[in-house]
């Protein structure tokens, strides 16, 4: 019952080529990769590091691919499908309309250049560190350590916030004082926190601003200036210091609270606390 | 102080300078050492063996060689150092002013031989706060100096835990140099020592104007007015001469 295949010798000899090409463009990309990465990758940043890597890779396929055709001797097929390629064109420019918007909207953000890989972005609602840039979208490493792909379209068309582009960053942080606080002090207890503050820096000035009167409070900006690897240190010793120093020099952050009058003006609602 | 040490297993070397105490043990291969922050400072270099145990010590442990040698040498902070005069300082067209700037020392120590991948610890005699000297997109992490400048040596009494750096500012330009801040990267500078003080080379900063480089010469020699100096460390980086660089900052108004 058993049927014999017959290959053709011609047949072999092709396969044996195209294994052989396989192999071998395999071997020479990741040759080239390991070459780059040690000729140019000691003083290069990950961004240009991921860009040579992908350019290589990219190439590398494409050659490989054009040398299978090649062997396969499909050049006339290719040639006829290029005849085609009028009617093909129309066709896949409908059905890849939104790839090709990513593709190109890919090349001009690496052109642009508005965050690089290790960058921590923002982009709309969703917050994280850009962790690579493909052909098609971003993807971003959330602080939680959830995986986010953001097509590149998106982000051409959307504010993006890079938080760590520069050096130093200043951390705004809203502090209620009550309304009986002698505003003078309080200022200058803010200041003396910031310069007390080994995380803080000198220079820019911390930022201490009186900003509203509002419902139970009158709000105060406190804006610390810190090299931008220190965040969640500066946040955690910060918050700690405001609220030990206040506790200390008796400063009072109030919660909401509402006074109910009985009919004057001045006099509050009358209650008392009797014992039973 | 600055010189080689043999710690027996077990034994404990405590240093005091500034407001640091610094306590080093010696256990097996490994380096074991402590900081403690004094509460008033001590203006002489101590050091010595420590015969009671240190209390409510946290160390930190190096692993290193079976060698009992520890060398001691002084450095320069290991940032740029912004120099902020306590007092204003102008500085007329074409005249020239050589200040005496105290830099607090750093302490260093190295199994064995100075070399950089010797060292196993160092620390700064006192807590230095950080500073951005620049731009805001465009400037350098530093450490911030306030000081009254002076320009008499003589008058001024020295801790033994600063070194001296003696900065020449020369106003080469044909404006008035209100000194605000300056820039000093003690990175390239060597250290002295004469019978008291430690002394790095002097730097000469040439001011060219507001928005110009100013030329930089860290001079290669120990200060020609320092009687019997002697080199006891070397710069942290190899040694740069010349530098243009920015090294005047003005403060500007926000509404500038």
């Amino acid at each position: 019952m058993s049927q014999n295949i017959n290959i053709s010798p011609e047949a072999i000899s092709m396969f044996k080529q195209i294994a052989v090409t396989l192999i071998l463009g395999y071997v020479i990309i990741q040759v080239l990769v390991i070459l780059s990465k040690r000729v140019f990758f000691k003083k290069a940043s990950p961004q240009s590091k991921m860009l040579i890597t992908k350019g290589i890779i990219y190439t590398g396929v494409v050659v490989v691919v054009f040398t299978i055709i090649n062997i396969l001797e499909l050049k006339n097929v290719f040639h006829t499908m290029l005849g085609a390629a009028g009617v093909l064109g129309i066709i896949l420019g409908i059905a890849s309309q939104t790839s090709i918007g990513n593709i190109v909207s890919g090349l001009f953000l690496i052109s642009e250049k508005p965050f690089e890989i290790g960058d921590l972005i923002r982009v709309g609602e969703k917050q994280g560190v850009v962790y690579s840039i493909d052909l098609l979208s971003i993807k971003l490493r959330t602080l939680d350590n959830l995986l986010i792909r953001i097509p590149n379209q998106t982000i051409i068309s959307t504010e993006v916030v890079n938080i760590t582009k520069f050096p130093i960053r200043r951390m705004d942080i809203t502090i209620g004082v009550a309304y009986k606080e002698d505003l003078k002090k309080v200022t200058e207890l803010l200041r003396s926190i910031a310069h007390k503050n080994p995380l803080c820096l000198d220079e820019p000035e911390p930022l201490v601003l009186s900003n509203t009167f509002n419902t139970s409070s009158i709000d105060f900006i406190f804006g610390v200036w810190f090299e931008k690897t220190n965040y969640l240190q500066v946040r955690n010793s910060i918050f700690q210091q405001i609220t030990e120093r206040f506790r200390e020099e008796g400063i009072e952050i109030p919660f909401p609270h509402i006074s109910v009058y009985t009919g004057e003006a001045t006099k509050p609602f009358p209650v008392t606390n009797e014992d039973r | 102080m600055w010189s080689k040490i043999s710690i027996e297993q077990g034994s404990t070397y405590y240093w005091k300078l500034g407001l640091k105490e610094i306590y080093l043990q010696k256990r097996n291969k490994e380096w074991l050492f402590s900081l403690k922050d004094l509460q008033d400072p001590v203006n002489d270099l101590i050091c010595g063996e420590r015969t009671s145990p240190v209390d409510n010590a946290e160390w930190l442990t190096i692993i290193g060689d079976i060698g009992n040698t520890v060398l001691s040498l002084p450095a320069l902070p290991d940032r740029p150092i912004v120099v902020k005069p306590k007092t204003a300082l102008k500085v007329l067209p074409e005249k020239d002013v050589l200040l005496f700037i105290e830099v607090p020392l750093y302490i260093q120590f190295y199994s064995e031989t100075n070399k950089y991948e010797n060292l196993i610890f160092e620390c700064c005699s006192r807590e230095l706060s950080s500073t951005w000297f620049g731009e805001l997109d465009n400037g350098t992490l530093a450490y911030s100096l306030p000081l009254d400048l002076t320009t008499a040596f003589e008058k001024h009494k020295h801790a033994d835990h600063n070194i001296i750096c003696p900065v020449r500012l020369i106003n080469d330009s044909s404006m008035t140099l209100d000194v605000q801040r300056f820039l000093l990267s003690g990175e390239y500078l060597t250290i002295y020592r004469d019978k008291k003080e430690l002394w790095s080379n002097e730097v000469k900063i040439k001011f060219k104007g507001e928005s110009e480089f100013s030329d930089v010469q860290y001079v290669n020699q120990a200060p020609s007015f320092v009687k019997n100096a002697v080199q006891i460390a070397n710069a942290r980086s190899s040694k740069s001469t010349n530098v243009f660089s920015k090294s005047f900052h003005f403060i500007k108004s926000l509404t500038e």
